[in-house]
């Protein structure tokens, strides 16, 4: 209810302020270097978002970092709660930081929300489709929206309508539309100006098994095609089989950041689901230095 | 701003409006039938006015003069009722031995005073019930008759149960009857005697109308019309502007938009203009069925003219309508806004339903203010928002257009500064993520203490500012009726002192205390340097014939009515019983300067200006001031004193200079208001300052009111050359910043 604190309430050593009098159109500067190192579309740091109501300050975030390059797949893996929807509505430039930077594709999410909405497509389950707009004209204008030429968006509108295989349900209002076929519309919304970085923020939720399927093989179909994915799930079978990168979030930290193998190395449980577990039980102070299986590190 | 986005986010709410069933009823379908259905229902209402019979009970019907009768055949004789109502009202003589029989009835004719007892009424009543009588009517014996003196006027009485409409009814029907057969008794009777009628009743009062029937008619439509646009207009906005915003977040697609690169001033611009759409759209339909619907009611079938023949009302005039067509487009966009700013507040269309009643309420007294006996379009009742226009509408619709012409700019001007205002509230409602994603919050008494207990802080914020005006306002409120008049002096200045503290000064006291751990931040309560109060004094001293020319302009914009001409009267004859002028410059200067500063500039200020920019804190502020104030015109002046207190309170970061101010400002108008003439005539300095008309001082002279204006325009310089820590005489942040550098 009260407004968002700024940043200058946020202590300096936990959230970095960034300097936003620059030009943050930094698309050059990710390109690859001289090293080959790749070019990142989504660079995110010491992102902060606090919160303040009666029942006192809330920190949704609190200091995250991370980097998603192209063909990836980042997974935000969390309970609830975790932060994860926080992150990707600052993504998405539906919120504003209290601190710290985010930058899609080159564009910061505060100096050029416009630019950086062009670059993404948001699919989550916050993100409803009308109830009195049938699944093309739905898609038609969110392309209209995104300024795409008639014939492009003619085009692209037949496409993704074959490959989703929702001609059946061109003329069908979405109140008529079974759960899996909203979220197949809600798909062939964010694809529609075909974006190099893709959310999906707890995509399958209350989908059944075959739509579930069939939105994990959407991902990585973008995600081989070279799209950028940033993929928020707490089911740990989707994310094993999908990501290529994970951070586990817990009230609004990275508690762990790597891909599976590597958080299997570092904490020593190759059981995906059982870290998760140990990391949320008992790690609300873990960091990625602790070495040892977490049950063993004192921490109630 | 690009046109084409907003355009498809218009294109694609409205289609999205029509798909809407319950908005389609709500705002399209319920206006075309709700005429009709009214129609009809006036027709039925005017069938059964017509056709209900009654009957009545005539009691002594016996002392009734045989050569004149009152009853015939069952009814009352043809003549008394017109021939439609006599058919229908039946009416039977009860047994002349009943008299004898009923002790209260007995009683009430035998008696000299003829006085109806509980006893009689009981059983009048009793019987009335029993026998299905509508009516009972008590005929006594014929003073006179017997020999008596005629020195009392005979008593017939009609008894009546006005909890029953068919009683009432029949009474009216009876004191018709009865009346006209008296008339012709009397005319009879003075026949007998040779007298004239005329020589007893030598005038008889008829009142003939000049106005043709289509003017008052006029009158009539031009009181309705604009009420019924204003409430659709505003009824028409309300639920799209739900459905729009708080239903688009309750169904989750509100994100689904926010998240494509369309810009918020777009989506916005687009969502506003539907609601508009609906809005007008909903008034013009409302306008076109009640015209319809009137027009058959009242124009075809003169059997069913009931508007015509019980309220004299003909068809409204033609021309009016692109008036009203025209006066609906601010109408609608001032509404339309205002419901688009509190839907985007809403968190659900159940949530935003809720606030439909508050915003009707608060724009009633707007809307009646037209409506009140004696209020016409002037320079006065123009100024006030939507009341301006339905009073422009009035004249126009009246034929009044030589007003209408004059105040049409003032008008315009209101209505587009609301428009403004109210547009920029909504895009801030609905760019404010704490707004927009809002979650329910748990209220409870305790969450709410201990919130303001823990979360005390250097400055109140904006809520506990508001909280802290609205006590102020209803504690002053209750305080001035609680009290009874003060009879003199000393009881007027106990009860304005008293009345200050515990109503003005402690809520802020309380509220500072209960919500900041720095209360003298909060209380603005620094030291200032002694320049600065010297400042504000002959500031005070400059700025004063500005606003005696200002209270001037104010009294003849709204010259005192009412209430306000005793109570200043009252006043008057209290302040002449004090025992000094210092005494009055003490209660009624120096006492409120600091008591309101405290509360105003002090905690209500600081609590605004911590929440948002100067500008706004200062008007807002300076509007609570001003409704502290229970004249109207008194309030008008204080909104203006208040801004330039405020604007102290704001450079200098303290109240003193606002209580130097405030004391010298008030002390003037009550000294000024008591110099001599005698003196101003015998001094010809003063004479090029003060103006003296009819033997009173009336006001400053213009020259003089330039040149002051002037002064306090180079003092204001002064002030602002200096930044805020020079007027203290500590700060804190000034010396930390001259602090050396720590070496190394």
């Amino acid at each position: 209810m009260d407004p968002v604190a700024d940043g200058s309430d946020i202590p300096a050593e936990t959230c970095g302020v960034a300097d936003r009098s620059k030009p943050q159109l930094m698309t050059n500067s990710f390109s690859p270097d001289a090293a080959g190192r790749p070019l990142l579309m989504i660079h995110v740091r010491h992102l902060c978002k606090r919160y303040s109501d009666m029942n006192g300050d809330f920190v949704a975030l609190d200091n995250v970092s991370f980097d998603v390059i192209p063909g990836q797949i980042y997974g935000l893996l969390g309970p609830n709660g975790a932060g994860k929807t926080t992150i990707l509505r600052i993504l998405c430039t539906v919120l504003k930081p209290t601190a710290g930077t985010a930058l899609v594709n080159g564009f910061d999410v505060v100096e050029h929300p416009e630019q950086v909405r062009r670059q993404l497509g948001f699919v989550s389950t916050n993100t409803a489709i009308y109830d009195r707009m049938t699944g093309w004209e739905m898609v038609e204008y969110f392309g209209r929206l995104y300024g795409l030429a008639e014939d492009v968006l003619l085009g692209r509108l037949e496409m993704l309508f074959d490959r989703f295989k929702m001609n059946d349900i061109r003329n069908v209002l979405g109140s008529n539309m079974s759960t899996g076929m909203k979220q197949k519309v809600s798909i062939a919304r964010a694809l529609v100006h075909d974006p190099p970085v893709l959310v999906f923020d707890e995509a399958t939720s209350g989908l059944d098994v075959v739509a579930t399927r069939e939105v994990l093989t959407t991902v990585e179909q973008l995600r081989d095609s070279g799209k950028c994915v940033v993929f928020s799930s707490h089911i740990m079978s989707e994310v094993r089989r999908m990501c290529d990168r994970i951070a586990i979030l817990h009230r609004g930290r990275v508690v762990a950041e790597g891909n599976v193998g590597e958080l299997a190395d570092r904490f020593k449980q190759p059981d995906l689901e059982e870290l998760f577990y140990q990391l949320i039980a008992y790690g609300t102070i873990v960091t990625e230095t602790v070495a040892t299986p977490l049950p063993n590190s004192g921490t109630p | 701003m690009n046109l084409k986005t907003i355009k498809l986010v218009y294109q694609r709410e409205l289609r999205d409006q029509m798909r809407d069933r319950r908005t389609l009823f709500t705002v399209l379908v319920l206006p075309v039938l709700i005429y009709p259905l009214l129609g009809m229902a006036i027709l039925h209402i005017s069938q059964f006015s017509t056709v209900e019979p009654c009957r009545i009970w005539i009691l002594g019907g016996q002392h009734i003069p045989h050569d004149s009768p009152l009853v015939a055949e069952g009814l009352f004789c043809s003549g008394l009722l017109s021939d439609s109502e006599r058919r229908i009202t039946v009416v039977e003589l009860a047994d002349p031995t009943m008299a004898d029989v009923i002790a209260p009835l007995r009683k009430f004719m035998t008696s000299d005073d003829h006085a109806l007892t509980p006893d009689l009424l009981h059983w009048a009543k009793q019987q009335m019930v029993n026998r299905r009588y509508d009516l009972a009517i008590f005929v006594p014996p014929v003073a006179g008759a017997d020999g008596s003196s005629l020195a009392s006027m005979n008593q017939i009485q009609i008894i009546q149960n006005s909890s029953r409409s068919t009683s009432v009814t029949a009474a009216l029907r009876a004191q018709t009857a009865v009346q006209k057969w008296m008339q012709n008794l009397v005319v009879k009777n003075l026949g007998q005697l040779q007298i004239q009628v005329a020589d007893v009743k030598p005038f008889s009062v008829s009142i003939a109308d000049v106005a043709d029937q289509a003017s008052v008619s006029a009158v009539k439509w031009s009181k309705a019309l604009p009420l019924i646009i204003v409430i659709w207009a505003l009824t028409g906005a309300f639920y799209p502007a739900i459905d729009l915003c708080a239903g688009e977040k309750e169904r989750g697609t509100l994100e689904t938009l926010l998240s494509s690169p369309a810009p918020r001033s777009d989506i916005i611009g687009g969502k506003l203009l539907t609601v508009m759409t609906f809005s007008i759209v909903t008034a013009i339909l409302n306008m076109v069925s009640l015209g319809i619907s009137a027009g058959l009611l009242i124009g075809t079938s003169s059997n069913s003219n009931f508007l015509g023949q019980h309220f004299g009302i003909t068809l409204p005039p033609l021309q009016v309508l692109p008036i009203l067509l025209a006066a609906l487009i601010p109408i609608s966009a001032l509404f339309s806004a205002l419901a688009f700013a509190i839907a985007a507040f809403a968190r659900s269309s159940k949530e935003g339903q809720y606030y439909l009643l508050p915003l009707m309420m608060l724009t009633f007294p707007l809307l009646m203010l037209p409506m009140l006996p004696g209020m016409h379009l002037s320079m006065g009742t123009c100024l006030i928002p939507v009341s301006g226009l339905i009073f422009l509408l009035h004249s126009i619709i009246e034929g009044d257009y030589g007003a209408a012409a004059t105040f049409f700019g003032p008008v315009c001007a209101v209505t587009l500064i609301c428009c403004g205002l109210a547009l920029k509230w909504s895009a801030r409602q609905f760019n404010d993520e704490s707004i927009l994603f809002r979650a329910a919050d748990q209220i409870s008494l305790r969450t709410w203490l201990k919130y303001w207990t823990s979360r005390r802080s250097l400055a109140p914020t904006m809520t506990q500012a508001i909280l802290c005006a609205l006590t102020i306002l209803v504690a002053k409120f209750f305080g001035t009726f609680l009290v009874a008049p003060p009879r003199h002096w000393d009881e007027f200045c106990r009860q304005t002192v008293s009345l200050l503290f515990i109503a003005v000064t402690l809520p802020a006291l309380v509220f500072a205390f209960a919500t900041t751990h720095k209360q003298w931040k909060a209380l603005r309560l620094r030291m200032p340097r002694p320049w600065t109060l010297a400042l504000a004094g002959l500031m005070a001293i400059f700025l004063h014939p500005i606003f005696a020319g200002l209270t001037e302009c104010v009294m003849w914009l709204y010259p005192m009515k009412g209430l306000a001409i005793p109570a200043e009267a009252m006043m008057s004859q209290l302040l002449d019983g004090a025992p000094g002028i210092w005494a009055v410059v003490l209660v009624l200067a120096i006492a409120p300067a600091i008591c309101e500063e405290l509360a105003f500039r002090g905690y209500i200020l600081s609590g605004l200006r911590s929440s948002v920019g100067a500008v706004p804190a200062v008007l807002i502020a300076s509007l609570f001031f001003s409704l502290a104030h229970s004249i109207v015109q008194q309030s008008i002046i204080a909104f203006f004193v208040g801004i330039v207190l405020a604007v102290w309170a704001i450079r200098t970061e303290s109240i003193f200079p606002c209580i130097v101010f405030h004391a010298v400002h008030n002390s003037l108008t009550l000294l000024f208001v008591r110099i001599d003439p005698g003196l101003v005539a015998a001094s010809s300095w003063l004479q090029t300052i003060v103006l003296i008309d009819d033997g009173k001082v009336s006001g400053y002279q213009p020259l003089a009111t330039v040149l002051c204006g002037l002064v306090a325009i180079m003092l204001a310089l002064i002030l602002w050359r200096h930044r805020v820590e020079e007027t203290l005489l500590v700060w804190s942040r000034s010396r930390r910043r001259k602090s050396p550098p720590i070496a190394g």
